[in-house]
């Protein structure tokens, strides 16, 4: 079934379709908040608020935007507010995060260990403002303008904030090979 | 790197990402990828941008396991009642946008009908009120306040007496001293005739 079609059912109150509309964007959602919420604990709070307000205000969606733009929008202010409200540090808990089983991911696409733990470190020393950039790009494969709708900054900003959290990745990376 | 390709380079990093999405002007499309044929240095940059966002995407990214997600969807569409949503349902379809417009008709003539009421039931209104106050505070102390009335009425009449009284009294008193004295005057002139008759 079309997204358009799901979205409809949605907004005339019909649950399935709205399970099916957000199947398509579990695993992305669930990434994304993870960075944010650094735990499973976390991170299933923060999907579940950003799956109320996403089902609550299905009917305010404006189908001329892109629903990936709208949902990636609410799931980010959930996390703003989230992190805000339990103060939570943006530590990395790489342990929690590799114990995870993975889907749609093949053996021969494994990077090594240490340079996983390198880009999470590196994701997360990030300025907020890059890592937003950074994360909505990676996870919510939105386009520049579309993120910078979501964070209300102007698009030359946007895409200095992702020149500069590339750059920092990059750094680091570099590091870890000067020192072998 | 000389000056030039510096100044390139730098011109390339801030349209890199627009390029990548291909959302440049044709033109500017074309241009960039001439430049690109011509110098390594810009290379570099979209394979560092790759190596960057690829190694990232080759983290392995948590993933929320079915039966989890649907307790959450679950409890999610629980969380909108059926009420809640029959009545937004209702006003979200399009079709009903007219019958939207015809509810707005109705709630403003009603609202200007019931102002109309009371602007013309405002006097009415206030009297009401006074009427109320008024009884609530005849119920309140009625008895004390006959009381204190009556007092001051008998008193008044008492001062009102004395005084009507002592006016009389003194009204006599000057008439009398008056004709005393007018008897008198008149008697000295009798004795003044009857002594201007007697002569020595």
């Amino acid at each position: 079934m079309l997204e358009k079609e799901l979205i409809i059912k949605c907004k005339n109150g019909d649950g399935e379709a709205f399970r099916y509309l957000m199947l398509n964007y579990k695993n992305k959602l669930f990434g994304y908040l993870w960075r944010f919420g650094k735990d499973q604990f976390h991170t299933e709070e923060m999907f579940q608020e950003t799956l109320i307000k996403v089902w609550k205000g299905i009917s305010n969606y404006n189908d001329k935007n892109k629903f990936s733009s709208w949902l990636f929008t609410i799931a980010h202010n959930v996390a703003i507010d989230y992190t805000r409200k339990k103060n939570l540090i943006l530590s990395v808990n790489i342990d929690t995060l590799k114990s995870n089983p993975t889907q749609n991911i093949h053996d021969d696409k494994f990077i090594q260990k240490e340079t996983v733990n390198l880009i999470i470190e590196a994701v997360d020393i990030l300025s907020e403002k890059q890592k937003r950039v950074f994360l909505l790009r990676q996870h919510g494969e939105l386009s520049f303008k579309e993120i910078a709708k979501i964070t209300n900054e102007p698009l030359n900003t946007v895409l200095s904030h992702m020149n500069y959290a590339v750059k920092k990745i990059r750094k680091q990376l570099e590091v870890k090979y000067e020192l072998r | 790197m000389n000056y030039d390709e510096k100044n390139i380079v730098e011109k390339f990093e801030q349209e890199v990402w627009l390029y990548l999405d291909q959302s440049l002007p044709e033109k500017r499309m074309k241009y960039w990828d001439k430049k690109l044929e011509e110098n390594n240095y810009l290379k570099n940059v979209i394979n560092n941008i790759k190596y960057v966002t690829n190694s990232y995407n080759g983290i392995q990214q948590p993933i929320l396991n079915d039966e989890r997600f649907n307790s959450m969807v679950d409890k999610t569409i629980k969380s909108k009642t059926l009420f809640n949503n029959k009545i937004k349902q209702y006003f979200i379809k399009e079709e009903r946008k007219i019958y939207q417009g015809k509810l707005a008709f109705l709630f403003t003539l009603l609202i200007m009908v019931f102002s109309f009421i009371i602007i013309n039931n405002k006097k009415n209104f206030i009297k009401k009120n006074i009427t109320v106050k008024t009884s609530i505070y005849m119920d309140w102390n009625a008895n004390s306040i006959d009381k204190k009335i009556n007092k001051i009425n008998t008193r008044i009449k008492l001062v009102r007496n004395e005084d009507f009284r002592n006016y009389y009294y003194n009204r006599i008193i000057d008439n009398q001293w008056k004709k005393n004295t007018i008897e008198i005057g008149s008697k000295i002139r009798k004795i003044k005739i009857n002594l201007e008759n007697y002569k020595f």
